[in-house]
């Protein structure tokens, strides 16, 4: 209640007496929250960065509603923006050094706010409107080392709204530098593991409700185990006792005890009936001890614990083919595994895994059975497709010349090098043909008989405009110079040019050649040097020109004149051999074609390797006297 | 090919001839003097005439007559050399390969026959220009050329062929075939006409101006048939002279 002002009739109020009376009222309003420590900020107020864009402001959040120290009403409706670059007294917060700082603290005080301005009696300006109002008060601490430094201390006559942390160099406020630690909210109850921070009463109860409700319900603020007493309890079934103690406590000896090698001990069980075993009433020590002891004795039963046909087969998963296996005995599905796989169609009832891809990279997927991938095997292997063939799957290691590879980079590499005997073949490299290492293998043979010859050498001998060739004649071996045999004549390449042939056949060394320059000639060539092999003589032509020859050759010799007066005067001549003989011949026959005046002779005297004297003995002196003969030599 | 086969035994010993100039083969005895006609049949007439001179003795004339044979344009060798065993004295006739060989039915240096006249020469192939036939008596080693000349100690001048008038003589030879020459033709007559060159000097059978050269001789010849007292040695067919190559060499065919 405030103080009263009890006016009476005709009473005289003065200005004082009505201000009074107002006063009271006021008065009465600030102690009755002051009386009940009920001040500071009751709601909203919250102090944050700038909006939009950050500066050396803070928004403090409307509407606001605090009561300050003194039970002053203070109520701002919308956002206020408050700077801190400044204190209350103009002063900059700016902090000097690096690494300093500074505490700026808000408050808002309780203020009034004139208006309605009147003249009173006096002539003195009276504001007659005089609303409730509040200003905010920035005030700053002393700068100190970051860390270090002190916020101002709190007011009386102003509520703090939060402390500002200023650094040197700062250009802009963020939420980090904004605290609420001393906030003078009108509920602060500190506490722990709990603390209340609200401004009016309901919402503080809501939160202590909603603790407690938390706590009871076991979503938060749980009770430790070990918070919880247990007043202690039977003893297990080995006697083993279970005394007083904490929850937390009790939980781990349930947990201790039965963990040992003894829990099972512990534990009491009832009898169970059964056939052909049941079990007795004890713990379950002594229980699990008797089943260990039945299954062991059935596990250890070597034969005949189970028919296959006693064992249920629920059905399983169908074969690749699709073949099911539906539910049925153990025995029905061996007999029927069996069965299916060593059908005709038992590869396709069997999947595969993916495989490794064939050289060429064609893919073997997974998904597909045994025999669809035996198939793809075959097809893959068997294709003849262009570019993917069964070749080009198939590996091969290096050999010889080829590289290693598929199948197919081989066949390819053959196909561009190797010989083919029916394709034409260029071979760009010298190629060798050293045969083998026994001397009568030939290293390079043509099998074909010739019936009268077979070009089997063309040789283009540019620049020249004719051809060389090779020819295996009937019983001869030829080479010509610009001439083609086309079957039954010769035919010049060039008729520029002179035809020649060098023929060696089993009996002589031919030269020949056909100077004409029209194409083509019979096989009679115009000019030709032969040189005979057959007869089984030695022939030779050294550099210095001598012919040297075994056999029989002929010359010529003659002679014509007159005979000389002398008796027993011969006349006589020498005759050169066509060659030399490689010793002086045994045997020199002169037949004479004509002579005249002869008496003895000719014959042959003084012969050599290269030729004889030829002398015969005039008839008559002084007489016309000749003789021309043959002269042969072996 | 001049000699086919050459033996010296049994004596007097004989060479078997072929002429390089025709190929008619002629037989020569070592040691005995002879001639012989071309190879029949001969054309003779009634009358034709043959003089003969063997030896040292006088010549005899062979007159043949109309009986003489049964065709006279067509007397073979076989019956002329008849005919001359029963008239002419003195002298041996054969029918050598086809050829009437005459042969003195004497052995030695006087052993000669010569023809020296007669109208049948023509017919049988005798010369008839006076030419002396170059060896009328036995082969010598040596030629002879009188004082005017020097001889030649290693010719042996055969006896001329009346089929085509070839003189032979054979070489002595003293150099030395190269041995890659061994069986060769060449190499094996050179070595049987040095062993018939052996012979001659053994047996003194030299050209009269040259029996002391021969017999002081202290060289022989090198490629030498040793095989001649052994029985009769035989050379293969000799191949024929370059002409006759040269005439079988006739344009021929791709072959």
């Amino acid at each position: 209640m405030s103080a009263r002002k009890q006016f009476f009739f005709r009473e005289r109020v003065t200005e004082g007496e009505l201000n009074a009376a107002f006063d009271d009222l006021e008065n009465a309003d600030h102690n009755l929250a002051a009386d009940l420590g009920f001040t500071g900020v009751l709601a909203n107020a919250v102090v944050s960065p700038h909006a939009l864009v950050g500066d050396l402001t803070v928004d403090v959040s409307g509407p606001g509603i605090l009561l300050d120290p003194q039970g002053a009403r203070i109520f701002f409706s919308s956002l206020q923006n408050v700077s801190v670059a400044q204190d209350h007294n103009g002063v900059a917060t700016a902090v000097s050094s690096a690494g300093h700082e500074k505490v700026v603290s808000v408050f808002v005080m309780f203020d009034r706010a004139v208006s309605d301005p009147r003249i009173d009696g006096n002539s003195v300006t009276v504001f007659f409107q005089q609303d409730e109002a509040f200003k905010f008060v920035v005030v700053q601490g002393a700068e100190a080392a970051a860390g270090s430094s002190v916020p101002p201390p709190l007011r009386a006559d102003a509520i703090l709204l939060a402390d500002v942390t200023r650094r040197f160099g700062q250009g802009q406020i963020f939420a980090a530098d904004i605290s609420t630690a001393r906030r003078q909210d009108a509920l602060v109850v500190t506490g722990a593991p709990r603390s209340l921070r609200r401004g009016r009463t309901l919402e503080a109860l809501s939160d202590l409700l909603s603790l407690y409700n938390a706590h009871v319900s076991g979503t938060v603020d749980r009770h430790p185990a070990a918070a919880i007493d247990y007043a202690g309890g039977g003893a297990w079934f080995d006697g083993v006792a279970n005394p007083a103690a904490t929850v937390e406590a009790q939980l781990d000896k349930i947990v201790t005890d039965l963990a040992a090698a003894s829990g099972a001990a512990k534990l009491g069980a009832a009898a169970t009936a059964g056939t052909p075993n049941a079990l007795v009433a004890g713990s379950v020590k002594s229980q699990l001890d008797a089943l260990l002891a039945d299954i062991n004795a059935h596990i250890n039963n070597a034969s005949g614990a189970h028919a296959a046909s006693a064992i249920a087969y629920a059905g399983g998963g169908a074969w690749k083919d699709g073949t099911t296996n539906p539910a049925a005995t153990v025995e029905a599905q061996l007999d029927k595994v069996v069965s299916d796989l060593t059908a005709d169609a038992g590869a396709a009832r069997v999947g595969t895994a993916a495989r490794g891809n064939w050289l060429d990279g064609r893919a073997n997927p997974a998904g597909v059975s045994v025999l669809a991938a035996l198939t793809k095997i075959i097809t893959d292997l068997s294709d003849q497709t262009a570019g993917a063939d069964g070749a080009a799957r198939i590996g091969a290691q290096a050999s010889g010349s080829l590289a290693s590879g598929s199948v197919r980079s081989q066949l390819d590499a053959l196909g561009a090098s190797a010989f083919r005997a029916t394709v034409a073949n260029v071979f760009t490299a010298t190629q060798t043909f050293n045969g083998t290492a026994d001397e009568t293998a030939p290293a390079l043979t043509t099998t074909p008989s010739v019936s009268n010859r077979r070009l089997l050498w063309d040789i283009t001998g540019a620049p020249v405009t004719y051809h060389y060739r090779m020819y295996a004649g009937n019983q001869a071996f030829e080479l010509t110079l610009n001439a083609r045999w086309d079957g039954a004549q010769w035919i010049k390449d060039s008729t520029d040019f002179p035809s020649t042939k060098l023929v060696l056949t089993h009996a002589e060394f031919r030269l020949e050649c056909d100077s004409a320059r029209t194409s083509p000639f019979t096989d009679v060539w115009t000019s030709s040097l032969r040189i005979a092999l057959s007869d089984g003589f030695f022939r030779s032509l050294d550099v210095n020109g001598n012919w040297t020859a075994l056999g029989p050759t002929e010359t010529y010799a003659g002679w014509e004149g007159r005979s000389p007066t002398g008796a027993q005067s011969f006349v006589g001549t020498a005759a050169a051999f066509r060659k030399v003989f490689p010793a002086v011949p045994s045997s020199i026959t002169i037949v004479v074609l004509t002579s005249a005046n002869i008496a003895s002779g000719p014959t042959s005297f003084f012969p050599t390797v290269a030729g004889t004297g030829v002398s015969a003995l005039p008839l008559s002196a002084n007489t016309n006297t000749s003789f021309y003969a043959r002269v042969i030599a072996q | 090919m001049p000699i086919h086969t050459l033996t010296a035994t049994p004596a007097p010993g004989r060479l078997i001839q072929v002429c390089a100039g025709c190929g008619a083969t002629h037989t020569i005895c070592l040691d005995r003097g002879g001639q012989k006609s071309k190879t029949g049949p001969f054309a003779l007439e009634v009358g034709h005439t043959l003089v003969l001179a063997v030896d040292a003795s006088a010549p005899v004339t062979l007159t043949i007559a109309a009986s003489d044979f049964r065709e006279l344009a067509h007397v073979t060798a076989a019956e002329l050399a008849a005919k001359v065993n029963v008239t002419v004295p003195g002298v041996v006739a054969t029918d050598d390969a086809g050829g009437l060989l005459l042969e003195s039915a004497t052995t030695g240096e006087a052993s000669r026959l010569e023809v020296v006249g007669g109208t049948a020469r023509t017919a049988l192939g005798f010369a008839t220009d006076g030419r002396a036939d170059p060896c009328s008596s036995r082969p010598v080693l040596g030629q002879g050329f009188g004082a005017h000349r020097a001889p030649d100690p290693h010719v042996i001048a055969l006896r001329r062929c009346n089929d085509c008038g070839a003189n032979e003589c054979l070489i002595r030879t003293l150099d030395c075939a190269a041995p890659e020459l061994a069986g060769t033709h060449f190499a094996e007559h050179r070595k049987v006409v040095n062993a018939l060159a052996e012979h001659c000097k053994a047996s003194g059978w030299s050209h009269p101006e040259l029996a002391e050269l021969h017999a002081a001789e202290t060289v022989r010849p090198v490629d030498l048939h040793t095989a001649l007292s052994q029985g009769p040695v035989v050379l293969p067919p000799s191949p024929p002279p370059d002409k006759t190559l040269a005439a079988a060499r006739a344009p021929r065919g791709p072959s």
